[in-house]
């Protein structure tokens, strides 16, 4: 199992494997999930797991996905098809486990907000310890956000009394283990009590979900989760027109991008620059060209070309 | 000197006659080519408030020095003639083949005066000119005739010509080359007044160059730099790629220029129309940016995706559906109209329909069938295409009740796709330009955009960089290349510099170019004044000021927000005092340099 952290703006490690569990919203012939801008959210997480995994699992519960939706949007991915009977998401789950057979794997259920590379790997270091996973719930929908488990955990049967949306993965308030020697992070909006907020927005969702990790100290907190809107060119090879990232200055944000979508290289500046062909703009108001330009929770950062007009 | 012929042609088309005249070599120096050689002949060869449709007046085609010598976009010409939608300079661009083969018969321009006593087609070669009746070419889209022209006299033939809107007269008909326009202003009309249905030039004289090798050193490095991120945009997307980033800038007019968003803007986009779409990309001679996007359409052909074009009868009209707007784009190409100015003649129509000050049928916001309508009832002049026909400010004077404010124009020449009260820099640039509200004319946006001016406010201290891009404008203009390969040249006027002086073997310097700049505003704004022109002409309308929020003028961006008055005075004030006019912007009558031009 390779090891070793994620650098700042250098190559990703990769880690075990990383199954997608769930149906993502896709749609009844297969060949589409939820939309996040331009591209949809299977295979914007197929992208952001590639970069920490040497192997993507995509294992839907309900609906087998079309060998063109696979070849386009889930490239690198093996994706394997439901379980008979459909609709069991732990059992989507278990075959994608034996498939990968690896020591760890990181689960990633369906109505996952977007991720940044750099989580999955925090969660990955998590496991490290004695845990046998790291689950970040949303207390609301009694839903896991993101678990990383061990494949030797997860392969054990369920605890007696485990309920939700599929057997094996229910989550549930509370330091309730799934399985044997597992730890479940509580929603951490509404840590001691019943859940109280309503994860509307990814942008929402990766807030929050920072805020988990920073509790159980699995994130530098200090970055902001801002948004990146995309234009033009950029857009049109990402497929993205938003995304969600976590970064407190122009500079950091223009790193995330880098990192999470390394198919911009060729548009964007050398490293460390702007150059004279980029601006950004801060919430559609402030121009700025200052990588050094400090970000807030909840900006949003318009990246366009400077050539504007014509 | 190389690069010049030395001499126009002024052509008579009462008596198809032309004489060959000789170019002072100062004046070519002073004013290079293309508009500045342009405004030059308009003012030497017109008198002061003329009719532009008189048979008296003039229409220049100035080429240019570059042409010819393969430098990556150099390939244009400029016509300059009295605008017949508002009487004053109209300076526009055209490109591609026509420029070269029309440099080619031996003369840095052609002034062609007089008018034709049937519809007939100027043929210039350098072995003089004819005159030839073509009647049976009226009716005839631009497109169509110019192949008719060559199908009949040779395929060697580079056209220039109108559709039925030039031979109507409408104000803001165009001239079309192989699909590319001298778009604003109404040249087109100005030809159908001279029962001019096209000029075809064709000659086999050669743009000389002194330093062959100097010269294509600079030739590769220009084409090496409009290959990398300065011209990206326009390789890729082309300037469609503006509308998705203006809206989120909240700098997308919509709605007569009500507001600056719209929630539907993606529908237009060109990530959206790219997208599953099959689109091609056209050069124009000598260029290697290839800006010109077509959407092939599924039942064949293929139409133009262009910002201006979709902005002006897309978001500007609230039209959203694409198949609409981009089938109107080809309908202003087929007849000949300027699609900006038809497209702000029917928001303003829209909007007095809506607030109750004129009635025309079916003409709302939002109506994509009118649209496709109203274009050919324009070039028709049938119907209510005669009001519209007027462009907005005429319209709006015989309209009145008011209704001149709802007017988004400057002198007359509708605004075209950049909310002035979001980028104020270029908002001024628009009141002040010479020929109306132009955007290429004044790249104040660039200024606005660069993170170092307040784009939502006016102030002294941005006008000295306001001038200087209006400046790299006027010189680009004039040795011609395009605008859009203007981040590709480091330092603008010694590079330019240093092409003339391998072109030429004369040395240029970057500060006589920057004094040639002046001259040229100089040379429009002589000729302007001479037609009438007063300081209320450099105005914005009124919805673009603080204050407007209420009245019939309400609506300057959803924002909220607006132009501060006397922070706008004070600016216009800065400019003139900038440009060497004096408080009230009247040009300096005793200049040294517009003498020695013979121009006072």
């Amino acid at each position: 199992m390779a090891g070793g952290r994620v650098e700042e703006g250098g190559a990703m490690e990769s880690r075990g494997v990383i199954i997608l569990a769930g149906d993502f919203g896709l749609g009844a012939s297969g060949d589409g999930s939820w939309r996040l801008g331009e591209r949809d959210l299977l295979g914007r997480l197929v992208l952001v797991a590639r970069q920490v995994a040497p192997a993507v699992v995509v294992a839907p519960a309900r609906t087998p996905l079309s060998p063109g939706y696979v070849a386009t949007n889930l490239a690198g991915a093996r994706a394997i098809p439901p379980p008979d009977p459909a609709g069991s998401l732990g059992a989507a789950l278990g075959a994608a486990i034996r498939l990968a057979g690896a020591a760890e794997v990181a689960v990633i259920p369906a109505g996952l907000p977007y991720l940044d590379a750099g989580w999955l790997t925090g969660l990955f270091e998590a496991l490290a310890p004695a845990a046998d996973g790291v689950c970040a719930v949303d207390g609301e929908r009694r839903l896991p956000w993101l678990a990383v488990y061990r494949a030797a955990a997860l392969a054990a049967p369920p605890r007696k009394g485990a309920q939700g949306a599929g057997d094996g993965l229910a989550a549930r308030d509370g330091a309730a283990p799934i399985g044997a020697g597992m730890t479940i992070l509580p929603h951490p909006v509404a840590p001691a009590g019943p859940a109280g907020c309503t994860v509307a927005t990814p942008l929402d969702s990766a807030a929050a979900y920072r805020r988990a990790l920073a509790h159980h100290g699995l994130c530098d907190s200090a970055q902001a989760a801002v948004t990146l809107e995309l234009f033009g060119s950029l857009r049109i090879r990402t497929g993205a027109a938003d995304l969600p990232i976590h970064a407190d200055t122009v500079g950091r944000a223009l790193q995330a991008l880098r990192r999470i979508c390394p198919e911009t290289e060729k548009l964007l500046p050398p490293e460390g620059e702007l150059g004279e062909h980029f601006r950004f703009s801060i919430n559609g108001q402030t121009v700025t060209t200052e990588l050094a330009h400090p970000l807030r929770e909840g900006d949003r950062l318009i990246l366009f070309s400077a050539t504007v007009g014509g | 000197m190389h690069g010049f012929h030395g001499n126009y042609l002024s052509i008579d088309l009462g008596d198809a006659s032309a004489r060959k005249v000789p170019l002072p070599r100062e004046v070519l120096r002073a004013v290079l080519g293309g508009v500045g050689l342009g405004s030059w002949l308009l003012l030497k060869e017109s008198g002061e408030q003329y009719d532009p449709l008189a048979p008296e007046a003039p229409l220049v085609v100035a080429f240019a020095p570059l042409a010819g010598t393969a430098l990556n976009t150099s390939a244009k010409a400029a016509v300059v003639s009295k605008s017949p939608l508002t009487g004053r300079l109209n300076d526009a661009m055209l490109s591609s083949g026509f420029a070269l083969s029309g440099k080619a018969t031996g003369s840095d321009a052609l002034v062609v005066k007089g008018a034709c006593r049937e519809w007939s087609t100027l043929f210039v070669e350098p072995e003089g000119i004819s005159l030839r009746p073509t009647p049976h070419l009226t009716g005839l889209s631009a497109q169509a005739g110019a192949e008719q022209i060559r199908r009949e006299w040779g395929e060697d033939w580079m056209v220039l010509s109108i559709g039925v809107a030039g031979e109507n007269l409408v104000p803001y008909a165009l001239l079309s080359h192989d699909g590319r326009h001298a778009g604003r202003g109404g040249s087109g009309a100005v030809f159908g007044a001279k029962k001019l249905k096209a000029i075809a030039v064709k000659g086999g004289c050669k743009t000389t160059v002194a330093d062959e090798e100097r010269f294509a050193q600079i030739r590769a490095r220009l084409r090496e730099k409009s290959l990398g991120h300065a011209t990206e945009k326009y390789r890729t997307t082309g300037t469609l790629g503006n509308l998705l980033v203006f809206n989120r800038l909240s700098v997308l007019p919509t709605r007569n220029f009500q507001q600056s968003n719209h929630p539907r803007a993606e529908e237009l986009s060109a990530e959206q129309l790219f997208s599953g779409s099959k689109v091609s990309r056209t050069t124009c001679a000598d260029c290697m940016i290839g800006c010109e996007k077509r959407l092939e359409r599924e039942g064949g052909g293929s139409v133009r995706l262009e910002y201006e074009n979709v902005f002006a009868l897309g978001s500007l009209l609230d039209i959203w559906d694409s198949d609409a707007v981009l089938e109107g784009s080809r309908l202003c190409d087929e007849f000949g109209l300027d699609t900006i100015t038809l497209g702000g003649t029917l928001a303003f129509a829209m909007e007095c329909v809506e607030k109750g000050l004129c009635e025309i049928p079916g003409m709302k916001f939002g109506n994509g069938k009118i649209l496709l309508e109203a274009v050919e009832k324009i070039a028709r002049r049938e119907g209510y295409g005669e009001l519209l026909a007027l462009g907005s400010r005429a319209m709006a004077r015989r309209i009145g009740k008011g209704s001149e404010a709802l007017a988004v124009q400057v002198k007359g020449l509708e605004l075209p796709g950049y909310h002035p009260a979001r980028l104020q820099t270029l908002g001024l640039g628009f009141a002040v330009g010479p020929r109306g509200a132009d955007h290429n004319k004044s790249s104040a946006y660039d200024l606005d955009l660069s993170g170092r001016v307040d784009r939502f406010g006016l102030d002294g201290e941005r006008i000295s960089e306001m001038v200087a891009i209006e400046d790299q404008a006027a010189i680009i203009d004039s040795l011609i290349l395009c605008k859009f390969v203007r981040r590709a040249l480091g330092d603008f006027f010694a590079e330019a510099a240093e092409m003339l002086t391998a072109l030429t073997g004369e040395r240029f310097s970057a500060g006589e170019l920057r004094a040639s700049a002046a001259t040229i505003h100089d040379l429009k704004k002589i000729f302007n004044q001479r037609q009438g022109w007063g300081i209320d002409e450099d105005m914005l309308p009124p919805r673009f000021f603080r204050g407007a929020e209420q009245g019939p003028a309400a609506g300057n961006g959803s924002e909220g927000g607006g132009i501060e008055k006397a922070d706008f005075l004070a600016a216009r004030q800065s400019y003139y005092l900038k440009r060497g006019w004096n408080a009230q912007g009247r040009l300096n009558p005793n200049s040294d340099t517009l003498r020695a031009l013979g121009v006072l």
